[in-house]
């Protein structure tokens, strides 16, 4: 390479340009803008799954009992077992045969008998007797 | 467009016009481009965030000056003096000439770092001598004397390497 003067050398050494850098790491207010609004988006839909799943968790345990619909008493109502004494009044004071079996048999009473003993009603049910 | 977003357009049309050159004239001093930079975009954040350039009288040497105490500080905090990088490239070579960019990059690089600093503020930077030398903090006169050197010695450097290319002896 011949010697050049300064003026020509700076010349040639002006032809290599600095290489570009990155742009400069800032957020422009309208991606700033768009990023809150889809946060409040983000937001508002998680508030409505969340509501949805609540409200519908709750709300059928506020369903009030239906009459003669046996799972829904065992679920919300309290229990009592039916006695032989509870079966001698419901015979005594209702209208008639009919409604006093139909109050023993669709007013479900959930056992609360202990596993090691037996049910009077139940076993009494079994028994075949002759009269 | 109120005065702050003027404000910030101005100053990021500075970077875009001047941001290559200050990250070049960066990188002499750090020896890591991308350490470079760094602190140029410390620079222009900190001034789109707190600063005003309206009041500096000429701000393409505000720019330099801003950059060299950046990555001057940052070198004193680091603790170190890191030899300069020499395989990323600095340069954007003319007509492919890569090995012309590597020689001109270690002709740079084997220059002192005053020497080196006033060669890249001169020629890349297009800042006067006195700008430089307020710069710089030395006399107008000092800067080009030490310019014309650094730019015989770059030269020679150079030459010598062209001519070893040429002669595999």
């Amino acid at each position: 390479m011949p010697i050049p003067d300064d003026e020509r050398f700076e010349h040639y050494l002006k032809q290599f340009r600095p290489l570009l850098p990155d742009a400069l790491p800032i957020s422009t207010p309208q991606r700033a803008r768009r990023y809150w609004v889809f946060g409040l988006w983000s937001a508002s839909a998680a508030a409505v799954i969340i509501l949805g799943v609540i409200g519908f968790r709750v709300i059928p345990s506020r369903v009030p009992r239906q009459p003669g619909n046996p799972q829904r008493v065992g679920l919300t109502s309290p229990v009592r077992p039916l006695t032989m004494r509870d079966a001698n009044s419901l015979l005594a004071t209702a209208p008639s045969y009919k409604s006093a079996l139909d109050e023993m048999a669709f007013h479900a009473r959930g056992s609360t008998v202990p596993k090691d003993q037996q049910s009077a009603v139940a076993v009494l049910s079994k028994e075949k007797i002759k009269l | 467009m109120d005065r702050t977003e003027g404000s910030r357009g101005d100053i990021e049309f500075l970077y875009r016009q001047h941001g290559a050159a200050l990250v070049l004239f960066a990188s002499t001093i750090t020896g890591e481009r991308s350490r470079a930079q760094d602190a140029v975009h410390q620079v222009f954040l900190k001034l789109i965030a707190n600063g005003d350039l309206s009041r500096a009288q000429d701000k393409k040497a505000y720019l330099f000056a801003c950059t060299r105490n950046a990555v001057l500080n940052e070198r004193k905090f680091q603790d170190r003096h890191e030899p300069l990088e020499m395989d990323a490239a600095w340069f954007s070579p003319p007509h492919r000439d890569i090995a012309g960019e590597r020689n001109l990059r270690r002709a740079l690089a084997a220059l002192p770092d005053d020497q080196r600093e006033i060669v890249v503020l001169h020629i890349w930077g297009d800042l006067t001598f006195a700008q430089i030398a307020d710069l710089l903090s030395i006399n107008s006169n000092t800067a080009a004397s030490r310019y014309r050197y650094a730019l015989g010695k770059l030269r020679d450097e150079m030459s010598a390497k062209e001519n070893s290319c040429a002669d595999p002896r």
